[in-house]
């Protein structure tokens, strides 16, 4: 009974106020003390170097020119770089026939392509809140484009946004682009093929 | 050519210290100030306490986040010392390592003193007082028994800091535990059954200090954080430094940031400032007392919390001396001499015998003397200060220095700017901390009459020691030894299983290395 008593007599004694300010102090004691003793598991050597090669891909070339694929190509690219926030190289590349000097002025309609292609890849780039580097290089053959930009700004990577290969010339002459580059860049090449 | 000085892996310290273990060696120092600080600032800073503790705080917790990324980054013995000799070169390094050494040498003694007495809180139990240990010695009155305790708290902490720091670090442990415990049930407890909101408003609105009362007061809270450094000097024994220290360091600057300003206002809410200003030696049994229903038993359980916390403080003392001088004798700040590390239990022994020794020879002086804690607080102040300046300044110099090296934490607000080709990330609050600590040693150099002569009598000492080390070994006073860092932070990385970083960083550095090759970038080309 007395101990009822007792019990009855310290409830009477809480201040609401000061009952309420205890529990915020305790509630973050135990948070921050939880929160530290929670460490992360330790990450083994090979798990380290596979996560951080990805890292340190600091410069990404994207070469445009199969419409969709391509968008997604640099969409990819941008998710790779995010985290690191690297740079992204968008080159347009066009090929000018034999039969026309490469420094020629280019048509209207090529440069419009050009222009709309370039201004919608960089729309994506920083929509991924990363620098984009926009760019046009003519050159014979696409792979001797892509070859000499990549001699150029040395990136550690380029993506490859490849269109369904079935038997198109087109679908050809992106097979051997693809095999030169692949052969003879001097980085990591990523080539995503959009399905059939 | 860079010139390796000596080999710290092959004198290399055991990686014993466990989370909780590293978050104790910071909370033993910092944790202890609420027992001796409380008074100190209730009685100068009065009703306005709580603003004190809060403004004092706010500093605290920006020394506290400059501490985390370095540590964090930079996971060696020296704390600093080693960041400033990083940053800003060998000889400010020193100056920096001169000023912690003060402050830790006077924290073994400060803290086994304050320790001692909080035990003899139950001699009057057993029918004794202390005054009647009092003995004459020449012109001077000794106590010679709380001389006799603290000499010999001192000596157990040598004894378990050379048996190894496991055995230290779990001493701090678990008596750390029970005083977080201890403390959150007198804080709970307090607001619950004692605190008055009315009784808070009145000291507020009726006495509140002057604007110079309010300056003291919360220069005395601020000296109080020299605690944190502990953290990273125990970095380089700590098992994955770069993932536990950042959450260790962030966890105890808002802990005791809780803890001091939840007493002041318990304190102010529950008794009036006057009452915990009569007491300043045992501010926490006045404020215990006053809880209703646990008071009686308040008193004696805050003397043994109060004896428990001060004991591991001066533990730290002990550690984070031993640790600085170690690591400034393996840049070749000090003789090699301090290098040797004890052939079975891996602690640097001679750096705790002579460090140590110097804090019981500090006790000693303390105790012939009716005004040497004062004296020993003056310059406590003047050291963490002074310290605390270059290890800002430090950190500023390293973001422009080495942004390559992973930091698995940054100071927030941050100004990216272009530096060198290089886009640097310029920390903001790092500016508005060091110039709050240029002001506290401009205060302290100011108003603290023996600190100003004492303090920098101690770091002139010292650099002459420096001059006269240097000098004898041929190497340069005001320039530095050249120093293959990324080589170094690489090794560091490594022992301390940080692969993660250690990919990070050789990834960072081969990128830039590569880019340096690189031939500029054609510009952005049109159609």
């Amino acid at each position: 009974m007395k101990a009822f008593h007792g019990i009855e007599q310290v409830i009477a004694a809480i201040d609401p106020l000061g009952a309420l300010i205890a529990l915020i102090f305790t509630v973050c004691v135990v948070g921050l003390l939880s929160w530290m003793l929670l460490v992360p598991r330790q990450v083994a050597v090979q798990v380290a170097r596979a996560r951080r090669a990805v890292g340190g891909v600091k410069r990404i070339l994207v070469p445009l020119e199969w419409g969709v694929a391509s968008d997604r190509a640099v969409e990819l690219a941008c998710r790779l770089g995010k985290e690191q926030h690297a740079d992204i190289y968008l080159a347009y590349i066009i090929e000018i026939p034999r039969t026309r000097a490469l420094n020629n002025p280019l048509h209207e309609k090529e440069s419009a392509v050009a222009r709309d292609t370039l201004k919608y890849a960089e729309q994506i780039v920083r929509l991924s809140r990363l620098r984009a580097v926009t760019m046009v290089e003519r050159s014979r053959e696409t792979y001797e484009g892509i070859l000499r930009l990549a001699n150029d700004i040395q990136p550690d990577l380029i993506v490859l946004g490849m269109p369904p290969l079935y038997s198109t010339v087109r679908g050809l002459v992106g097979m051997i682009t693809l095999e030169t580059v692949m052969k003879r860049a001097n980085c990591e090449v990523l080539v995503s093929k959009m399905p059939g | 050519m860079a010139e390796q000085v000596s080999d710290p892996k092959a004198a290399g310290l055991r990686r014993d210290v466990s989370t909780w273990g590293s978050y104790m060696w910071g909370f033993a120092d910092v944790g202890a100030d609420a027992f001796v600080g409380l008074g100190l600032v209730l009685a100068s800073a009065k009703g306005g306490a709580p603003l004190a503790f809060a403004f004092a705080g706010l500093v605290y917790i920006m020394i506290g986040l400059a501490y985390t990324e370095l540590a964090s980054a930079f996971p060696v013995a020296g704390g600093g010392q080693y960041f400033t000799q990083r940053g800003l070169g060998d000889s400010l390094g020193f100056i920096t390592g001169s000023a912690l050494m003060l402050d830790y040498t006077i924290d073994i003694a400060l803290f086994a003193a304050a320790s001692a007495g909080y035990a003899n809180f139950f001699l009057p139990y057993m029918g004794l007082s202390l005054d009647q240990f009092v003995v004459p010695l020449g012109p001077f009155h000794v106590n010679w028994l709380w001389l006799s305790e603290t000499l010999g708290i001192i000596l157990l902490l040598i004894w378990l800091n050379i048996r190894g720091i496991r055995e230290s670090s779990r001493v701090n442990e678990w008596i750390g535990a029970l005083v977080i415990i201890l403390e959150c049930g007198l804080i709970v407890a307090g607001f619950m059954f004692a605190w008055k909101s009315d009784l808070l408003i009145h000291q507020w609105k009726h006495e509140f200090p002057t604007v110079n009362q309010f300056m003291y007061g919360s220069s005395l809270a601020i000296i109080s954080f020299v605690g944190l450094e502990s953290i990273s000097q125990a970095a380089q024994e700590t098992r994955r430094p770069a993932t536990i220290v950042p959450r260790t360091s962030l966890t105890l600057i808002f802990t005791v940031f809780l803890f001091a300003v939840g007493f002041s206002a318990l304190a102010t809410g529950a008794v009036p400032w006057q009452e915990i200003a009569a007491h300043v030696d045992n501010p926490l049994a006045v404020l215990a007392r006053a809880i209703p229903f646990i008071g009686e038993a308040a008193g004696p359980i805050t003397a043994v919390m109060g004896a428990m916390i001060l004991f591991i403080s001066a533990n730290s003392g002990v550690m984070s001396v031993s640790r600085l001088t170690y690591g400034m004798s393996q840049f070749g700040q000090m003789g090699e001499w301090f290098q040797k590390v004890h052939p079975k239990f891996r602690t640097p022994v001679r750096t705790i015998l002579v460090f140590s020794g110097i804090g019981v020879i500090q006790t000693i002086a303390a105790f012939l003397t009716n005004n040497a804690m004062s004296t020993l607080g003056n310059m406590y102040a003047f050291g963490a200060s002074l310290g605390y300046t270059l290890v800002f300044a430090a950190l500023i110099r390293l973001r422009f220095k080495e942004p390559n090296v992973p930091r698995p934490y940054m100071m927030p607000f941050n100004i990216q700017l272009p530096w060198r080709g290089r886009r640097v990330l310029f920390p903001v609050l790092g500016l508005v901390g060091m110039g709050g600590v240029l002001l506290i040693l401009v205060e302290v150099v100011w108003t603290h009459e023996i600190g100003r002569i004492a303090g920098p009598a101690w770091v002139a000492a010292c650099f002459i020691g420096y001059i006269l080390y240097r000098r004898s070994r041929k190497r340069p006073i005001f320039q530095s030894i050249p120093r293959d860092w990324e080589a170094d932070q690489m090794r560091v990385l490594e022992e301390a299983e940080e692969y993660d970083l250690l990919e990070q960083y050789r990834n960072a550095l081969a990128s830039e290395k590569r880019y340096e090759k690189r031939t500029p970038v054609r510009k952005e080309t049109g159609t």
